[in-house]
């Protein structure tokens, strides 16, 4: 075996090492980089792996002691919505909310319309906009 | 007597191949209506899919070259099933396809831009959407690269000029919604840009539209790859290799990637090298630039063959690429420097340097860097070594390039699974070791997706793939030395050189 073939097969046989190095644990998302003038949302994904769907919907009830939401979307359908400690609030642009800071399940009412993307698998919302303060 | 041994052969040979066929169109139709979400059940059943797709693949290849050189029927074969798999997995993703009539209804709302038809992620990936994004925002006369979809100066960019229908406007609001990390401005290139325009303008708003524009680009790489097959004179049946490749049909047909310009004008690029036809390649391959900057890296063994005056000649195409975009000054880069600073993904290599560099003290901030860096220098390194060995003939374009660009994917910070169809093209007019690691890496490459599990990169994961890659090309640098003994016992006396046949030549053993 000459050294090329000898360089190439150390190079790979050390990539296996990476399995021992890195330990379990979440990828590096990148970072969000708002622009300097503040202009641009800051809005980083921060479960960047999980398949997600968005959808318009307005509650129709709140169980807060099981973290669930009951809402009906345009179609009329009913679903439960999950909301954990990830779940990220915002408030939609150009409502009474979007001066408000610090939004939690606390400011969500029975006939509030949100925008929600939430994990498709298994229904738990990874971001609720809150879209009006009431219906 | 010659055709009575060989038309059994070719008979058997086409009779696998069509049961092939059928069998690998089986699993396409089943993957293009997976509900691919999150979890253990829809993921293993994905591989399973694929594993199964690279099985038949595989053995579709044996078939192929057992009937015979530069058969029509076997190349029609291979071509129909190229077509069909695609054609079968450009619907993935829509959730209304459990009947022929809610899947045309689907397709219909999504060419005619009625609504958003698809699932925010086709077969686990999502970058279609910034694709639609930009062909509109070029459409409409903004420079995608000036501001980020997220960007609050576009949010009134309705608000002037004829009003337009409320469902175009929920429309587009729900693609910018679809949006990964929308608040980094777009990191594609002009040509990318102009695919993505030219998609706006035949049906705005369609997903299906810019797949089946990408599942165009896919195809002429076929068509490239056979033709530089016949110019080599190698089997013409090797295109299946890339024609049939599961992860190639997945990536463009089924999840819509824009990398299938690339592929597209590297095969244009090594084709017209292997013509002779040095400005055309020179074209290709400033081309290639222009969908994506990771086509620099040819730069090196381009210039061998082309010389200083069509380089000059692919710069000039670049810079023509990107005339129409200056307005943009120095935001022109931004996304793709925000890429390069900040991504992370599948990146075995990587990851073993940051961990080195954590254990001897700095911050995690500072071993990342540390680990982009040595990244960095090791890419460049495993480069000028291959530009240095590079004997600059047509031939071996080939299987330099794809080291090249395999350096930059298993080497660098983040290995997306598409990437590896950059260096397909180029794999598949190789031959020996050159070929066949690649080709491994396309399959083991899937694994990767097993982060979508539990939306956790797992140590394991990286371990499974680079460790089987590792054992593959071992075993293949064994094989090839003991076939290249064989055939020294074998052929004393004759000048044979074994550059493309046990790949001693070039690069990756190859």
């Amino acid at each position: 075996m000459n050294h090329i073939h000898l360089a190439s097969l150390v190079l790979v046989l050390a990539l296996p090492g990476a399995a021992f190095a890195q330990g379990s644990g979440s990828m590096h998302p990148p970072s969000p980089n708002p622009s300097a003038s503040g202009s641009i949302e800051d809005t980083p994904r921060l479960q960047p792996f999980a398949v997600t769907q968005s959808a318009k919907v307005r509650i129709v009830g709140i169980k807060a002691d099981q973290h669930l939401l009951i809402v009906e979307d345009q179609e009329g359908r009913r679903h439960d919505l999950k909301v954990d400690s990830k779940t990220r609030f915002k408030p939609e642009k150009k409502t009474d909310l979007s001066k408000k800071k610090d939004l939690s399940v606390a400011d969500l009412r029975t006939g509030q319309v949100l925008k929600v993307t939430f994990r498709i698998s298994d229904g738990t919302a990874t971001e609720i906009k809150l879209r009006e303060s009431e219906h | 007597m010659g055709d009575a041994v060989e038309k059994p052969s070719k008979r058997v040979g086409l009779g696998w191949l069509l049961l092939l066929l059928v069998l690998s169109e089986s699993l396409y139709v089943a993957l293009a209506r997976l509900k691919a979400v999150n979890g253990a059940r829809p993921v293993l059943v994905f591989l399973a899919l694929m594993g199964g797709l690279f099985a038949l693949y595989a053995l579709a290849y044996l078939a192929a070259s057992h009937s015979g050189r530069h058969h029509g029927r076997t190349l029609a074969m291979i071509g129909a099933g190229a077509i069909l798999f695609r054609l079968t997995l450009l619907p993935a993703g829509l959730p209304d396809n459990s009947t022929a009539r809610s899947l045309l209804a689907a397709l219909r709302a999504d060419v005619r831009g009625e609504r958003v038809a698809y699932d925010r992620y086709q077969l686990f990936d999502d970058d279609v959407w910034r694709y639609l994004w930009d062909g509109q925002m070029f459409a409409a006369g903004t420079n995608p690269y000036l501001y980020p979809p997220a960007d609050a100066a576009l949010d009134s960019r309705g608000d002037t000029g004829p009003p337009a229908p409320a469902h175009a406007l929920a429309l587009w609001d729900e693609i910018r919604e679809n949006i990964s990390y929308p608040e980094i401005p777009t990191v594609y290139p002009p040509l990318a840009q102009a695919v993505f325009r030219l998609s706006h303008w035949l049906a705005p708003g369609s997903v299906m539209v810019m797949k089946s524009l990408f599942v165009g680009f896919d195809l002429i790489a076929v068509i490239f790859l056979a033709l530089s097959l016949k110019v080599l004179d190698q089997p013409t049946e090797g295109v299946l290799l890339y024609a049939w490749n599961p992860l190639v049909i997945k990536v463009f047909a089924g999840s819509g990637h824009m990398d299938a310009i690339l592929s597209a004008m590297i095969a244009a690029t090594a084709y017209f090298l292997l013509r002779g036809a040095y400005r055309a390649s020179a074209v290709s391959f400033g081309l290639a630039v222009l969908s994506k900057m990771s086509a620099l890296i040819l730069l090196p063994f381009l210039f061998k063959r082309v010389g200083r005056r069509n380089c000059a000649l692919s710069g000039a195409v670049i810079l023509a690429g990107y005339i129409p975009f200056l307005g943009a000054g120095s935001g022109l880069f931004k996304g793709t420097l925000t890429f390069a600073r900040d991504w992370q993904f599948n990146a075995g290599f990587f990851a073993l340097i940051r961990w080195l560099a954590s254990r001897l003290g700095p911050s995690s901030q500072e071993a990342e860097m540390t680990a982009r860096a040595a990244c960095c220098l090791a890419i460049l390194a495993v480069v000028s070594w291959l530009a240095h060995r590079d004997d600059g003939g047509a031939k071996t374009f080939a299987p330099y390039g794809a080291a090249s660009l395999g350096a930059l994917i298993i080497l660098g910070p983040t290995a997306m699974p598409w990437y590896v169809a950059w260096i397909l093209p180029l794999a598949v007019i190789s031959q020996g070791v050159g070929r066949r690691v690649w080709i491994y890496y396309s399959a083991l490459i899937c694994l990767a997706f097993l982060v979508m599990m539990d939306e956790t990169e797992h140590a394991l994961t990286l371990g499974l793939e680079y460790g089987a890659l590792a054992g593959l090309v071992w075993f293949e640098f064994k094989h090839a030395k003991r076939r290249r003994h064989e055939l020294e016992l074998a052929s004393t006396g004759r000048c044979e050189s074994p550059a493309f046949e046990g790949g001693e030549r070039s690069p990756s053993g190859g």
